[in-house]
């Protein structure tokens, strides 16, 4: 049996370990912080901090929207979204028919496939 | 005969007993006020998560139990005028059914304290605390019966109470519609599994699973098993959510309570342990276990990737996380598919329990994580009014708490480390590749776009200008939420905890239907 | 509130329901029925006497309350009596063989039926009628109260 208060698994390519992660995690933050403190020190006050959302200056009111985020992705996958929109119907006869279908799918593969070992 | 003695020898039959009398009793408790059906409730359901952690250690210390209904002694599985058959009512409670029974009763105990404040104020709550205690009945019963019909009986229980209690709260008819949905899909599939219990019962005078399993590996494996074996695995399929029959999912988890969401979904786990059993135990032996597992892999493939980029779209937050629901089941599909695909050759023992082993403890971490999730969609619904994801913003300026749990559970589900689903994902990904590249590629893509519709959600409802002017959700609340948040983080450090005690017994039992078969009936096979 | 030809055959025939639907419960364990079909029985009663009299009526001769309690008490009682077999276990036959309530023995053969036997079965029977018995009844009482009493 396993030690349980043990951290890391072995899995079938490699070891998993959260403490070695964590202190990665804590280490990269630390570098992070170094790289940060040799940072530009003559920084100006104003322009320089404030936030602009597409060229625009964002005067406190920079919360976007559920339905606009991930624009983009979803313009690009439209037609898959289209066939998904099509597909979920909300019709409860169509619940039953791809329940259905599914079940005639799964007799004939056994059918074809072999049902035996 | 001591308490404690009389509790271990009764422990399975108790599991069932103590939450079904609580459920009966909660009617009349309530007459005397809601604190004290309260207390009793939360009496019942402590109790019920304490007889369940007594059935793992049990499990995993003196092998599978048998216990048998009405039966002198309660472990006399087959009577000595009964033709060597197991006539009665037999629980058969292994690894599987233990880490089962355990998730159901964990969830029904924190959906019990978070209904406390959830509930307050509203009505009818007598039959609402005694419908809840009745779908752990339901799953409970799923995950401890050793007998088919009486496994068809706790489906029928764990449908009808949660169609009844995603209709409690009847949100302008919408949950009513949602709950008539969930009722005649569940019904016409639990239909379908009661012919094939009669085929299986017409063909092998038997309704014990082990006894079928046993006569069939004997006599082969006929066509009517084969069309047996379909309707149990596709309904049960079903019943879990799997694409592309998971319609209902959006919309029963949709439009239930906060709790109720996240109780239908360790239900529909427990619909996913039916399947497992079924595929492993009963039909394991006789049937290809090849193209069957390839079947349950496709169903996952398809669930992870429809589901995650069917939730990406939404800007309902629970049918968000409903359709995340569907893609975590996706993951477990695969990882104990591919387990299925490989049993009985060599790559079952490199990989193939590996990947049911990480199948296994995504179950768990999925009831930790969703959970959470949908007691954080609750909980802002709760405050907000509104389950809409356009109207939110801003919440984490005074919900702070809520907040950091949502986002313990988005990190958790989006499989970044140190959290627990992390882990598992690893699992699935690092077994399932050797079986086919393939299929760690769709598991990876899934995950970022988890992560993807979660920050979604994190952006439009926690961050943001202030919209609303809320207080932070009740204190019993905060505390269901806490305590499942304490889990993952736990399991993410520590994941040989949950490997030890509940993942790698589970697996192991699920990988030997002999043993099963062997304890039930002493000797066959 | 239909005719009086109606109210004076659902006056007629309530007491027979009922007769008939507590003779399905208590033979539940030999003739082919039993607790549920009983308790449906036993609920037509319900059904016909609301439809004889209408729902404003009924309601105050038969309370929701009172049926809930029923149904809760049915219920109770099925349980407990599985309860009551734990010292061997959950659901066992204490009372079969005993020589007490429903406690005769049954020689082996054919037998035209003895009310007096099977233990614990006809008490889960009776357990299970009065549970139908106040489940549907509540039931009924909802849909029926949607029923608009139409003057002639």
């Amino acid at each position: 049996m396993m030690n349980p208060f043990n951290p890391s698994i072995s899995t079938p390519s490699g070891i998993w370990n959260p403490l070695v992660w964590i202190l990665v995690f804590l280490l990269s933050l630390l570098i992070a912080y170094v790289i940060y403190l040799k940072g530009e020190k003559q920084r100006k006050k104003g322009m320089q901090e404030e936030i602009f959302l597409s060229g625009n200056k964002a005067d406190g009111n920079t919360h976007i929207k559920a339905s606009n985020i991930g624009w983009g992705y979803l313009e690009a996958m439209k037609g898959y979204y289209k066939l998904m929109r099509d597909i979920h119907t909300g019709i409860i006869n169509d619940y039953v028919g791809w329940f259905l279908g599914v079940l005639a799918t799964m007799l004939l593969i056994f059918l074809f496939w072999g049902g035996v070992r | 005969m001591s308490v404690w003695d009389f509790i271990i020898t009764n422990a399975p039959a108790l599991a069932i007993a103590v939450p079904l009398l609580g459920a009966f009793l909660t009617p009349l408790i309530y007459r005397a006020g809601r604190k004290t059906a309260l207390i009793w409730v939360l009496s019942v359901l402590g109790f019920t998560e304490f007889l369940a952690l007594l059935l793992v250690y049990l499990v995993n210390t003196y092998g599978i139990q048998v216990y048998v209904f009405g039966g002198n002694p309660s472990t006399l599985a087959i009577p000595p005028d009964s033709g060597g058959i197991p006539i009665r009512i037999i629980f058969t409670v292994d690894g599987m059914s233990a880490f089962t029974a355990l998730i159901s009763s964990t969830i029904g105990l924190v959906a019990g304290i978070y209904s406390v404040a959830s509930e307050k104020g509203r009505g009818a709550q007598d039959k609402f605390f005694a419908l809840l205690l009745l779908l752990v009945v339901g799953m409970m019963g799923m995950a401890l019966t050793g007998d088919l019909f009486n496994f068809f009986v706790f489906l029928e229980i764990n449908s009808l109470s949660a169609a009844a209690l995603v209709s409690y709260r009847i949100h302008g008819g919408k949950a009513v519609e949602a709950a008539f949905k969930y009722a005649v899909v569940s019904s016409i599939g639990a239909l379908m599994i009661l012919f094939a219990i009669a085929i299986l019962y017409g063909e092998y005078d038997a309704l014990n699973m082990a006894m079928i399993a046993e006569r069939m590996y004997q006599t082969g494996f006929s066509a009517m098993d084969m069309i047996a074996m379909a309707l149990i695995v596709v309904t049960l399929a079903m019943k879990c959510g799997a694409v592309p029959m998971h319609y209902w999912v959006p919309d029963g988890y949709g439009e239930a309570p906060g709790e109720i969401s996240a109780m239908i979904m360790v239900a529909s786990q427990a619909s996913l342990y039916g399947l497992f059993r079924m595929c492993f135990t009963v039909f394991g032996l006789s049937a290809n276990t090849h193209s069957l597992g390839w079947f349950l892999i496709i169903l996952g493939l398809l669930s992870m990737f429809i589901g995650v980029t069917m939730a990406f779209l939404q800007h309902d937050i629970k049918r968000l996380m409903a359709y995340h629901s569907v893609s975590q089941t996706g993951y477990m599909l695969l990882g104990v598919g591919v387990g299925l695909a490989t049993l009985g050759t060599s790559a079952f023992n490199q990989y193939g329990l590996f990947a049911m082993e990480g199948g296994i403890f995504h179950i768990l971490n999925n009831m930790l994580y969703k959970g959470l999730l949908f007691l954080t969609a609750g909980a802002i619904i709760y405050r907000v009014g509104t389950s809409d994801l356009n109207k939110m913003g801003g919440l984490a300026h005074t919900m702070k708490f809520t907040a950091i749990f949502y986002l313990i559970g988005a990190l958790a589900i989006a499989g970044i480390p140190p959290f627990n689903g992390f882990v598992s994902k690893l699992m699935i990904y690092e077994s399932v590749y050797q079986l086919n590249p393939f299929l760690a590629v769709v598991a990876a893509i899934v995950s970022m776009l988890t992560l993807a519709s979660f920050l979604k959600v994190f952006h439009s409802a926690f961050m943001g200008p202030k919209l609303y002017n809320v207080k932070e959700v009740p204190k019993s609340m905060l505390i269901a939420m806490g305590i499942l948040s304490f889990f993952i983080v736990l399991f993410g450090i520590f994941p040989n905890i949950a490997m030890t005690y509940l993942v790698a017994p589970a697996a192991h039992a699920l990988a030997d239907p002999v043993g099963y078969i062997t304890r039930v009936l002493g000797g066959g096979a | 509130m239909m005719s009086k030809i109606v109210r004076t055959q659902a006056n007629f025939l309530y007491p027979f329901i009922l007769i008939f639907g507590f003779y399905i419960v208590a033979h539940g364990h030999l003739t082919p029925g039993g607790g549920f079909q009983g308790g449906a029985v036993i609920a037509t009663g319900i059904a016909l006497v609301i439809v004889a009299y209408g729902y404003d009526r009924v309601k105050s001769w038969i309370k929701k309350s009172t049926l809930t309690a029923t149904e809760s008490i049915g219920l109770l009682c099925f349980i407990l009596t599985a309860f009551i077999g734990l010292s061997t276990s959950f659901f066992y036959n204490f009372l079969a063989n005993s020589g007490l309530l429903f406690g005769d023995k049954v020689s082996y053969g054919a037998n035209p039926g003895y009310l007096n036997t099977a233990g614990t079965l006809p008490i889960m029977n009776l357990a299970v009628g009065v549970e139908v018995l106040g489940g549907l009844g509540v039931i009924l009482m909802y849909m029926l109260s949607y029923g608009k009493e139409v003057s002639k």
